[in-house]
């Protein structure tokens, strides 16, 4: 599935909310997250990808393509993000060493660290196709520990 | 008229400054020196510490300053020795430490520039990157002169290293005492450090007193200063938050219920989150993320006051809003009346539970490592082992790579002085010879008793390990613990990071450390087991002797300690690695 394509985000809120792990580390979050993908031209990507979702007690309502208002926004070139979802780069590691620039407040962010870890593990699981150069980090998806 | 010689004065110059230790390796040409000490050291009670390089004594002359407060003395003979001692003093440069170094000179119508001489070498030059302050003594009235002015740059304005250049015949010069008598301390340098300017200390008050979310953050400037109590006071009636930086650690006990332990999501997070930041004596380097956000607010949104004894320090990584140049004690203890005059005491901010709480989390999974029984040992448990063996109040030293993040996850530090580790060099090879001088300085202090204990990496133990004949000659039982991975770990793991595991010149061989501690009169052990390693720290300790703990760790878990990705990310910024294969 290419990332962030009408099925990759559906496939990401029905992974989610079956994780019992997961839905039980975010059940006091009522959070909303803007992810910007940005365009990298030079190695082929053309096109920035902006994807939103609810967290709500336990679960992910739902996951949007475009622009809303939300608690955090996390912004950064598309590399970046293929490194997360390889497991190159921690997500936590990411917004700390700037990789992905952030908005909203850090100090909930990182409340929710091990969430965050859980969520990129769960994306892990679902089989990913990149853009452009990218294209040679696609990957299956691994099983979840 | 009482003529002596040069370096007698020299000698009776240090006695007056009180120094209990010159750390060095003998030269022909420092002979005078420690022929003088030898005569009017004993009732002094100044010794000449013998050490197996001029590198180990540097960083005793270091670790000495880190834990007394008070100055240390080290010296190399001319051309090699003084060379040799570079490395040492580098990472006391780095961190402010104030160390007076010596180095024996040849004649002086032999030298600048040098023209033959074996073991020449011009001096001044090759110490100016690392020394704050040098001065070639050129005759030996100015021996007292410059003597003084060597201990009043050491320890005036932001510490730091100097260096005197002694040329053999200024040593053995005759000088008349009672004309250019050797005098005491208060004669030649300020013992009281200067105060803040009383208008900008209100103004700091009133920022802290109207701030919602105040936060500290102390460096090593505290240390220095003697500062920690009023640190704390001022953090516990205000409710504010306390960081550290890393080199600072020791400031605050890292149980106290509002420190957040440096670098860890809960202090990014309470920097991040103040309204307020108060900077005690420090810099902000690239492990405070050079005050930058996300680690630290927003520029313009957050406040920023900085203490700093330094006016070159004020806004050197991060503009602030109010700076003050004075020393750290008495800055804080006119803040801390300043502010009760304006607020009543108050409670922590609310925000300060989530950031222990991101604290906890960060820590729980390395304490649940810390319980790991796995063979090879999980360097985790090492560290979990170590620490919960010593008291509180031991002095650790800290060296090596990956050893030094594995450490930093559980080796928790609680009191002022007592943590020795190179923070802004990251300087290999400290760990023994700090270790030593830990003890001594510990022993002078009147606490013979508090255990010392080194935890090093095998790479970083090989930089300086024959001090531990020092360490047995000297009657210092420090207890080193060598997590043994027979690499040089933070190398590799950064090669098979980034390099594709196209390891290059990073693997050691198995060497047996413990037999190399026994070779040299010392306690050795090897451990590979990890219900083995509080038994044999405790037969370490009862040995009385120096001991070496040799524990075999799993390489590949070492390789890779969690933190390593952002440290490679701080150190490499802005440096795509393109691999062409």
């Amino acid at each position: 599935m290419k990332l962030g394509s009408p099925e990759y985000l559906e496939e990401v809120k029905r992974r989610s909310n079956a994780d019992a792990t997961y839905c039980e580390m975010i059940k006091d979050e009522h959070e909303s997250y803007t992810l910007v993908i940005q365009a990298e031209p030079k190695k082929g990507v053309n096109e920035t990808l902006t994807i939103g979702f609810q967290v709500d007690h336990g679960q992910i309502p739902e996951i949007w393509i475009g622009e809303r208002p939300t608690t955090f926004t996390l912004a950064g070139p598309y590399g970046v993000w293929v490194d997360i979802l390889r497991g190159v780069l921690g997500p936590n590691k990411a917004f700390t060493m700037r990789k992905l620039k952030i908005k909203g407040n850090f100090l909930q962010l990182l409340k929710g660290a091990d969430s965050t870890i859980r969520w990129v593990e769960i994306l892990r699981t679902i089989p990913t196709e990149f853009e452009g150069e990218y294209a040679q980090y696609n990957f299956e998806g691994q099983e979840l520990i | 008229m009482a003529e002596i010689m040069g370096a007698e004065l020299l000698v009776k110059c240090l006695i007056k400054e009180g120094v209990r230790y010159v750390f060095g390796v003998p030269g022909d040409q420092c002979n005078p020196i420690t022929d003088a000490i030898y005569r009017f050291g004993k009732d002094a009670g100044l010794e000449f510490v013998m050490t197996r390089h001029e590198q180990a004594a540097a960083h005793m002359a270091d670790a000495w300053a880190r834990v007394t407060g008070r100055p240390g003395v080290c010296l190399g003979t001319v051309g090699p020795g003084v060379a040799d001692l570079v490395p040492g003093v580098y990472p006391a440069y780095a961190d402010s430490i104030p160390i007076v170094v010596l180095g024996a000179q040849n004649q002086t119508w032999r030298c600048y520039p040098e023209h033959g001489s074996m073991q020449a070498l011009d001096q001044i030059p090759l110490m100016t990157p690392v020394t704050k302050w040098r001065a070639m003594v050129n005759c030996g009235r100015r021996i007292p002169h410059l003597v003084q002015w060597a201990f009043r740059a050491a320890l005036s304005g932001r510490p730091g290293p100097v260096y005197l250049d002694l040329p053999s015949d200024v040593l053995c010069e005759l000088v008349d005492e009672d004309e250019y008598p050797p005098l005491l301390p208060y004669h030649y340098r300020a013992l009281q450090p200067a105060a803040g300017d009383p208008e900008l200390i209100a103004q700091a008050a009133d920022m802290l007193a109207n701030a919602d979310r105040p936060l500290l953050h102390a460096g090593g400037g505290v240390l220095r200063s003697a500062a920690w109590q009023e640190f704390i006071e001022l953090a516990e009636y205000l409710g504010a938050a306390m960081t550290t930086s890393l080199g600072a650690r020791g400031v605050v006990p890292e149980d106290h219920p509002l420190c957040l332990i440096p670098s860890s999501y809960g202090a990014l997070g309470a920097q991040a989150a103040a309204d307020v930041v108060l900077l005690v004596g420090g810099r902000l380097g690239d492990l405070d993320f050079w005050g930058r956000p996300p680690a630290w607010g927003e520029y313009g949104q957050q406040k920023w006051i900085q203490i700093d004894i330094s006016g070159e320090s004020i806004g050197l990584n991060r503009p602030v809003d109010l700076g003050i140049v004075g020393d750290a004690k008495a800055c804080l203890r006119a803040l801390l009346s300043a502010v009760k005059e304006r607020t009543p005491r108050r409670q922590e901010w609310a925000e300060i539970t989530d950031a222990r709480e991101a604290m906890e989390g960060w820590l729980s999974g390395y304490r649940e490592l810390g319980q790991c029984d796995d063979v090879p040992i999980h360097p985790l448990r090492l560290m979990q082992e170590v620490r919960s063996f010593f008291p509180r109040n031991a002095i650790v030293s800290v060296d090596g790579g990956n050893t030094a993040v594995w450490a930093f996850y559980l080796n928790r530090i609680y009191e002022p002085r007592t943590f020795l580790w190179p923070a802004d060099s990251g300087h290999l090879g400290t760990g023994v010879p700090y270790a030593i001088a830990g003890k001594l300085a510990a022993k002078a202090l009147g606490h013979p008793d508090t255990p010392v204990y080194c935890i090093t990496g095998d790479g970083s133990f090989g930089f300086n390990g024959i001090e531990l004949e020092t360490a047995r000659r000297m009657n210092a039982p420090i207890v080193i613990i060598i997590a043994n991975d027979s690499a040089w770990g933070m190398i590799k793991g950064g090669q098979k990071l980034v390099y594709n595991e196209r390891y290059t010149g990073v693997d050691l061989s198995p060497v047996r450390y413990d037999l190399f501690a026994q070779a040299l009169g010392c306690y050795g052990e090897r451990v590979t087991e990890p219900d083995q390693i509080r038994p044999a720290l405790q037969r370490a300790v009862d040995s009385g002797l120096p001991a070496v703990l040799d524990v075999v760790v799993d390489s590949e878990i070492n390789l890779v300690p969690p933190d390593l990705e952002i440290l490679d990310g701080l150190w490499m910024e802005g440096c795509e690695i393109q691999p062409r294969c």
